[in-house]
């Protein structure tokens, strides 16, 4: 029994001694230490804007739980200051301080408005953490813990005026004006805004801070990385030496405690000021230019020619809690990540790292500039270039889907066709045509340029300039000045102007080589280019009894057997018919279908146009190879490949 | 023969020796208990990355209270001391930073005025001098010139002497510092 006893006992012992020490633990694990202290890193900028960590119920159930009770009457003993035979109010007047009544912050009030919610209004008022301000009161006047608080005290609450080697100054005094200073300093330093800016002491970045007021103590460099350490620094523009630091709450030769203490009181009553580091980022504009300097945009759907250089500037708002640095702050290829990019030139760091940070430091919620230049590769189709901010041997940062769109396409392109249709596409450097037949052709002018081109610019001929052509058909403006663009506004850069026009083929047959610029006339007139598009035109004689391939009969044209009994005629009334000596043995049937073109298409396939309606009616053969329509002497049309007859009319014989 | 037998506690000692072993153990289950669920409060962040440290709403430490003594005493002191009269301030150049074509230069001052003002000199080898003037920023317990952001387009690469004079009212003070533009 006794045991038994014995061993419930020793459980229930050892069970307490558990809870004990974990209660200690807890205790010594809780109270703060400066080893997490970073001097250039004191706290970060998203736990100094957090302005509703509070509200006034807490602040003030905050400010009553550091004082267990107050001397305000100052009766009791000046024992902290070592005078236990004085009272608080003798010791004060012993040094000439304040008499009472001394009011403990908790119980503080201007024209009933407490401390507490003088302290939540500045904190709503300046998106300040209310727990900054009141650690700023407890650092700078002690006023948090103090149990018989001085009315200069009050007067001075932030110190803010209050240099270290002379008195405050009265234009700062009162509680809430010394509150409304701070937040007012904090928010400025915090925003940073250029037109409005508070000079500090300290930038972004390496600065030399001494260790105390007294330059003999020395200093070292520190890094300051963020808005709200820098705000920190312009209260104490001081950081502690190592002695302050080992000294947790105490003193130290040389030692400068502002900043010290606000750490320890910040960790000690409210938790780490720091965060865990977090780098992200959203974009806030991409734009695209045809120039370096940045003075001429291009269409956010951005066409360039192959081999083209143009820039780009993507700008990105810092929304972590880290500050970004140029060092290690880069814009990188992604969609998949590191993909060596088309667009790379000399100008980029590597293939996937297109540009560095423009800033030297952006602090979360600025704004990093990144300039890019690209060169334009030879092959030409649609690209979409995804990029997004890596910092280097650290993290890639979130991926928003950021891309450039670009088409590389040529700057020039002439397109010939056979139809006015513009259906059956021909070579666009050097065409045949029957003579006397038309030529359809769309030239599309991007301007790769970074100056406009005024929208009465039209097509002249050149080499030499103003050349009367030979290719001049009734559409045209004169003999030397061929069309204007469809759309007669200005040509900005990176737009593209569409100029459509008709070509007549010579009668004489023959080579006709053409050459075209741009060109604008009257008292401004001069040459923008010259030699936009150049091509040949070949004139060839009727065929008798044939159409070739990529040629056309239009109305009015007709192709005769060999023995001259049989004729194929394109009429004006849309119907293409065969007909015999004495009547007509084969029809399109496409009366009244406005067809006036029937062209022996590259394809295979012998097709009759509409302007209006497109093809009409078709032999159906693309693919065959048939590359010639022929009127025998036996009055059968057929259409040839090189190794049979596809299509045919079936109407030998027939008279 | 008189049979010796082992003694026996009482009933009412036996259940005084249990009730305290059951407050123990609830006394010790009670704080482990409070230990684990303080420890899980202040490890937990929230979701943007700011901590949701519970507040501590415990009665001031004797470390911070003698910390906020001490600091009472030195604000009260100097309440009542007379100002110093020195006709010398002490500035200090405290930041150099050349941010690409921007060039950064800041100074410290040991007094608090909005009045006054800064001249920055810059010199190099070549006897180039550039002057910039400026006003005076005041903070909450010292000043800096409102300046200096300067451009290489100004201060070409190269070494230069700079020195900053501060005037406030019949108080003067200067320093110099040696910077290399890139």
């Amino acid at each position: 029994m006794h045991k038994k006893k014995f061993l419930f006992f020793s459980l229930a012992v050892l069970s307490m001694s558990v809870g004990i020490l974990s209660f200690v633990h807890s205790n010594i694990t809780n109270a703060a230490s400066t080893a997490g202290f970073n001097p250039g890193r004191i706290i970060d900028d998203s736990v100094f804007t957090s302005k509703d960590t509070m509200n006034t119920s807490q602040i003030q159930t905050f400010l009553t739980s550091k004082v267990a009770s107050c001397d305000t009457a100052g009766v009791l003993r000046a024992s902290e200051y070592g005078r236990s035979d004085l009272t608080h109010a003798q010791y004060a007047a012993s040094r000439g301080w304040a008499a009472p009544p001394y009011t403990c912050m908790k119980d503080y009030s201007i024209n009933g408005k407490s401390a507490a919610q003088m302290i939540y209004e500045t904190a709503q008022k300046y998106t300040i953490n209310p727990q900054v301000l009141i650690v700023l009161l407890q650092k700078e006047q002690g006023l948090i813990t103090d149990t018989w608080p001085l009315s200069t005290q009050y007067r001075t609450a932030t110190g803010y005026g209050c240099p270290d080697t002379a008195p405050c100054d009265s234009q700062y005094y009162g509680l809430a004006n010394q509150l409304d200073w701070a937040g007012k300093m904090f928010r400025s330093i915090m925003n940073n805004v250029p037109q409005n800016q508070w000079y500090t002491p300290y930038v972004l970045g390496n600065n030399y801070i001494q260790y105390s007021p007294t330059s003999s103590c020395g200093g070292s460099t520190v890094n300051i990385q963020n808005r709200a350490t820098q705000a920190l620094y312009n209260y104490t523009p001081y950081q502690p030496n190592q002695g302050a630091l080992d000294a947790g709450y105490g003193t130290a030769n040389c030692g400068a405690y502002g900043n010290r203490n606000f750490y320890l009181y910040f960790s000690d009553w409210f938790g780490n000021p720091t965060v865990p580091p977090v780098y992200s980022w959203a974009p806030t504009a991409q734009t695209v230019y045809a120039d370096n300097a940045r003075t001429v945009t291009l269409p956010y759907f951005t066409t360039v020619a192959p081999g083209q250089k143009f820039y780009a500037t993507i700008t990105a708002k810092n929304t972590g809690n880290q500050v970004w640095s140029r060092s290690n702050v880069n814009l990188a290829t992604t969609n998949p990540r590191d993909q060596s990019n088309d667009f790379y030139n000399s100008d980029w760091a590597s293939r996937n790292r297109p540009a560095n940070m423009l800033e030297e430091q952006v602090a979360p919620g600025e704004v990093g500039t990144f300039r890019i230049s690209l060169t334009a590769p030879q092959t030409q189709k649609n690209y979409n270039l995804y990029f997004s901010l890596v910092v280097e041997g650290v993290a890639w940062m979130n991926d928003p889907g950021l891309y450039l769109p670009i088409t590389v396409t040529p700057a020039r392109q002439l397109n010939i066709y056979s139809d006015s249709a513009k259906t059956n596409k021909l070579n666009n450097s050097s065409v045949s045509a029957y003579a006397g037949s038309k030529l359809y052709a769309t030239l599309n002018i991007t301007n790769n340029t970074s100056t406009a081109i005024p929208g009465e610019v039209m097509l002249g001929t050149t080499n030499p300039n103003d050349r009367i052509s030979s290719l001049v058909d009734s559409t045209w403006i004169s003999a030397n000045r061929v069309v204007q663009p469809t759309s007669n506004v200005s040509i900005v850069p990176g737009a593209t102007a569409v100029f459509n026009f008709t070509i007549k083929v010579p009668a004489a047959t023959g080579a006709y080589p053409e050459s075209l610029g741009l060109v604008i006339d009257g008292v401004n007139g001069r040459w923008f280019e010259t030699n936009t598009a150049s091509f040949t035109v070949t004139s060839l004689e009727k065929p008798k009894d044939q159409v070739a391939a990529s040629q056309q009969l239009t109305v009015g044209d007709g192709i005769r057997s060999a023995d001259g009994r049989y004729i194929l005629v394109m009429q004006s009334d849309g119907n293409l018919v065969l007909y015999s000596p004495s009547r007509a043995v084969w029809a399109s049937n496409t009366a009244g279908s406005g067809a006036n073109t029937v062209i022996m298409q590259s394809d295979g396939n012998f097709v009759l146009y509409s302007p209006s309606r497109g093809a009409v009616w078709a032999s159906n053969t693309a693919g065959s190879g048939a590359n010639v329509v022929v009127i025998q002497s036996d009055g059968n049309l057929v259409l040839y490949s090189p190794s049979r007859a596809p299509w045919a009319s079936n109407t030998a014989g027939k008279l | 023969m008189k049979k010796i037998q082992k003694s026996k506690s009482s009933p009412q000692r036996k259940i005084i020796i249990i009730l305290v072993a059951i407050i123990l153990v609830a006394l010790g289950s009670a704080a482990v208990y409070a230990r684990y669920n303080s420890s899980q409060d202040s490890n937990n962040p929230s979701n943007d990355g700011t901590t949701t440290n519970e507040t501590n709403l415990d009665p001031a430490t004797d470390e911070q209270k003698q910390a906020g003594d001490e600091q009472k005493q030195n604000s009260a002191d100097s309440e009542t001391n007379e100002e110093e009269n020195t006709d010398t301030l002490s500035v200090t150049i405290t930041a150099f930073n050349q941010n690409g074509t921007q060039v950064q230069i800041r100074s410290l001052i040991n007094e608090v005025s909005s009045a006054g003002s800064c001249v920055l000199t810059l010199e190099n080898n070549k006897g180039i001098i550039i002057t910039k003037t400026s006003d005076i920023q005041a903070q909450p317990s010292s000043s800096s010139c409102k300046g200096f952001d300067l451009t290489t387009d100004e201060v070409t690469p190269g070494t230069w002497k700079a020195t900053i004079s501060v005037t406030i009212g019949s108080q003067t003070g200067n320093a110099n510092k040696t910077l290399t533009i890139q």
